[in-house]
């Protein structure tokens, strides 16, 4: 089998595979059903929901 | 404090950041007190749903129509089974000069414009003009069918003024039909006034010519007689003895001399 | 509702005291700090060689005997050379740092391999430095997007082989169960890249397949590298800091999950209406045509997304160059997809197509979208990682200023100018010659534009040099309290 066929059946059966897989993966481990937790995950106690960060231009005489 | 501090671990620069996020802590409490909608879980909006139902709509549609039946060897969006393409000097009643004119205008757009520019005119010092060119508009088609089947190298002398450049060999990118159709087209345009000139006429040629990989050189086509050869004969022109002469007339001494050398041995 | 305490009650129960909490946060940074840092200093480096090359190639096309009499100063080498240390030495490495780093914060985790991802970025630039050089002597393979010689591309799939396997390993490894839809698509970018790069090469250079098939393998990696390799990457971090800067979660998470799964179903079909009008079986064609056209669903759900997000943020603008750079690119991907999907279209293709107008387009998403956000995480990532403040605060507004003046000002006047041309060459009345001459006032519009650019890069790169010297001089005090909002009082009253 030539380099090419098997790039091509790579491309048409692996890829699909991992994406359908993924996709299992996902609904399987509460991807899709737990949004409202998944939306909070960037903040965290140091740098918290509801604060702004990285404030640092045109601060006036307030920058330190 | 030491340059040690940056150092991800050190209890002081991690106390430092405690007491830092302490006091803005305290006013983020106070700014929560505010009621904030349910962020993250805006349900999905009625309208994106039906854009994209129509989305899918039109892609289906579009597949559908323009997909030139999902045949390998189907290159135009707009037609399943091409038609066949037309015909110069059939059986049809029209006039075969309008016909062909009207079939060769995509061709020398494509073919031909890119060099010769739209408007026929050539560009100066690079591509000769072929508005009013005596080898466009010579009484027969010979050399003419000859360049656009072969091409054309080195220096050739159009309307007073001589270029030096190299134009393609179209023998395989047109057939017979389209190059009688795009030569009758320049021969009919940009002011120019010719006969029509048939796919039978380019035929004889490019059999007769059949072995040929070069391109013409401008003397070895004044060789060629302009007219002749007749429709639908497969033997290169018969000349007489008359055009002989006058085309050895043409010749330049120096290519005369050598012919003649050629010819005694 | 909300709140921090929402949030603690949702938070894995690994780390239980606050001080343990921040003692990872810092340790998730410091982890980073310098694999991430040689990328995108090294990356920066390949910038600024790339802006030069861009001049010299911007102004050949309108004074052609500039720097013509060396060779390898030619257009045809320069031109892709400019391609080449943009997009794989700038764009590639400063979009692999950035990945590292979000990747780490993501899943709550520090990173295993630093020592080893340093060293694939060494190799990195080794690979590519030997593939540039090869290109300027003239060894390019005069493939588009693929021209690095092949002896420099193993290098550079070996070393990009180490970056994705410790990146993969790093989400093995986190202490966050959930992904965050940044992760998603920085994973999956991560996945796709090599994918493509291999199967083009492989198609194109080691095993070349033959006629207009090379055309549609080449294309359909060109368009790809854009959309499943930048783009996801680019996504990914705005995904991540428009939320983080103004302190608020993302508009709708429904939206961007479908974001995500339609591009991963559409984009990879996109690159074939690069095609139109070529020797291509209509239906191949028609196919990239509906398929850049369904790049609606994802376009127009990630915009929404993105936008409402910031609405009654919009002040923040003023405060946070990360938010500036960031909303900007979000704002560009929005403009540059939508003129995307009319560039598809058959009827504006046909006057678009081998204009100057396709290389505007191009700039506005690679530029516009990705280079600015890349520039936005970048201020919002090194002060973290290195614990120190920005030096200047007016060498990030000039940075700014001369990035989104000198952008506009190329991408506006360049796609007028384009669709004049276009026009011109498919009016066959018109001489060629006349519809080049007609360029030109674009063209040194361009240069223009590419000065402002380049001006905003130098800003950049002092300021960071500036920063390093730092980090890496005597020691400054650490100025954590910029992190967070110590104005909050003036922020909250708004």
């Amino acid at each position: 089998m030539n380099v090419i066929a098997l790039i091509l059946l790579g491309s048409v059966v692996v890829v699909p595979a991992v994406a359908l897989w993924s996709l299992h993966w996902a609904s399987r481990t509460g991807e899709f059903r737990l949004l409202n937790r998944a939306a909070l995950l960037p903040f965290d106690d140091e740098e918290p929901v509801g604060q702004a960060t990285d404030q640092i231009l045109n601060r006036g005489g307030d920058r330190r | 404090m030491s340059a040690d501090s940056n150092r991800p671990l050190d209890p002081a620069a991690a106390l430092d950041r405690g007491e830092a996020t302490d006091v803005v802590q305290m006013h983020a409490a106070v700014q929560r007190e505010r009621p904030e909608p349910m962020e993250g879980s805006e349900p999905l909006n009625l309208w994106l749903v039906v854009f994209i139902a129509v989305l899918l709509f039109w892609a289906g549609s579009y597949l559908t129509q323009y997909s030139g039946g999902f045949r390998a060897d189907e290159f135009s969006e707009n037609q399943i089974n091409p038609a066949p393409p037309p015909v110069v000097g059939g059986s049809g009643g029209d006039d075969p000069v309008t016909k062909a004119v009207k079939a060769g205008t995509p061709l020398y757009v494509t073919y031909c414009a890119p060099c010769h520019q739209g408007d026929g005119n050539g560009v100066a010092g690079q591509f000769p003009p072929l508005a009013g060119s005596e080898w466009v508009l010579a009484e027969g088609p010979n050399r003419i069918i000859r360049i656009v089947l072969h091409g054309l190298g080195g220096p050739i002398t159009v309307k007073g003024s001589t270029y030096n450049n190299q134009m393609n060999a179209f023998r395989d990118s047109m057939d017979d039909v389209q190059i009688a159709n795009v030569v009758t087209y320049i021969r009919n345009s940009f002011g120019n006034k010719g006969s029509a000139v048939s796919a039978a006429e380019v035929a004889a040629i490019r059999t007769a010519t059949a072995a040929r990989v070069d391109p013409w050189s401008a003397a070895e086509l004044e060789g060629v007689a302009v007219s002749g050869g007749g429709e639908g004969a497969a033997a290169p022109a018969a000349l007489t003895v008359d055009q002989i002469k006058e085309a050895l007339k043409a010749l330049p001494a120096e290519d005369l001399k050598t012919l003649l050398q050629d010819v005694a041995k | 509702m909300s709140s921090t305490n929402t949030l603690k009650a949702l938070m894995p129960g690994d780390v239980q005291s606050d001080p343990a909490r921040r003692a990872m946060l810092a340790e998730i940074d410091a982890s980073c700090r310098v694999p991430v840092l040689f990328f995108v200093v090294s990356g920066l480096m390949w910038l600024l060689l790339g802006t030069l090359l861009a001049l010299v190639a911007s102004i050949k096309l309108h004074n052609p005997e500039f720097l013509a009499a060396w060779e390898w100063l030619t257009f045809g080498r320069v031109r892709p050379a400019h391609l080449n240390t943009v997009i794989y030495g700038f764009a590639s490495q400063t979009g692999i740092g950035v990945t590292l780093w979000l990747m780490c914060r993501l899943c709550r985790v520090p990173f295993p391999a630093p020592g080893l991802t340093t060293v694939a970025a060494l190799f990195w630039n080794l690979g590519l430095t030997i593939g540039v050089v090869g290109i300027l002597v003239g060894d390019s393979t005069a493939i588009e997007w693929l021209e690095l010689p092949r002896y420099s591309t193993p290098i550079l799939f070996f070393s990009y082989a180490l970056v994705a396997v410790w990146s993969v390993i790093t989400f093995r490894l986190r202490r966050e169960r959930h992904l965050y839809v940044s992760q998603w698509y920085l994973l999956a970018a991560l996945l796709w890249f090599p994918w493509l790069y291999a199967t083009a090469q492989i198609m194109l250079l080691i095993e070349p397949v033959r006629g207009v098939v090379q055309a549609s393998v080449n294309w359909w990696f060109a368009h790809n590298v854009l959309g499943l390799w930048f783009t996801p990457i680019g996504l990914g971090a705005i995904y991540y800091f428009i939320p983080k800067v103004v302190g608020r979660p993302i508009h709708s998470y429904y939206l961007s999950v479908l974001g995500f799964w339609s591009l991963a179903l559409f984009y990879n079909w996109n690159g074939l209406h690069h095609l139109i009008g070529g020797p291509m079986p209509a239906w191949m064609i028609t196919v990239s045509v509906v398929a850049s056209v369904m790049m609606l669903i994802p376009v127009i759900t990630v915009a929404i997304n993105h936008h409402f997000t910031m609405v009654g943020h919009f002040g923040k603008l003023r405060h946070s160059p990360t938010l500036r750079f960031i909303v900007f690119g979000a704002m560009a991907y929005t403009l540059t997809s939508l003129q995307g999907v009319a560039n598809s279209l058959r009827s504006y293709s046909e006057i678009v197509h081998f204009t100057h107008h396709t290389v505007a387009h191009a700039h506005l998403g690679v530029y516009g979208f990705f280079t600015m956000v890349m520039f936005g995480s970048l201020y919002y990532i090194v002060p973290r990682i290195t614990q120190r403040e920005w030096p200047s605060l007016a060498l990030i507004s000039v940075h700014f200023w001369g990035c989104a003046l000198g952008l506009i000002l190329y991408v506006v006047p360049l796609s007028y100018g384009g669709i004049l041309q276009g026009l011109g060459m498919n009016d066959a009345s018109i001489p060629f010659l006349k519809v080049v001459e007609g360029t030109l006032p674009w063209l040194r519009i361009r240069t223009g534009a590419g000065l402002l650019l380049a001006l905003g890069h130098v800003a950049f790169v002092v300021n960071l040099g500036w920063l390093l010297c730092r980090v890496f001089g005597p020691y400054r005090k650490p100025v954590v309290e910029l992190f967070t909002e110590t104005g909050t009082a003036a922020v909250t009253a708004k």
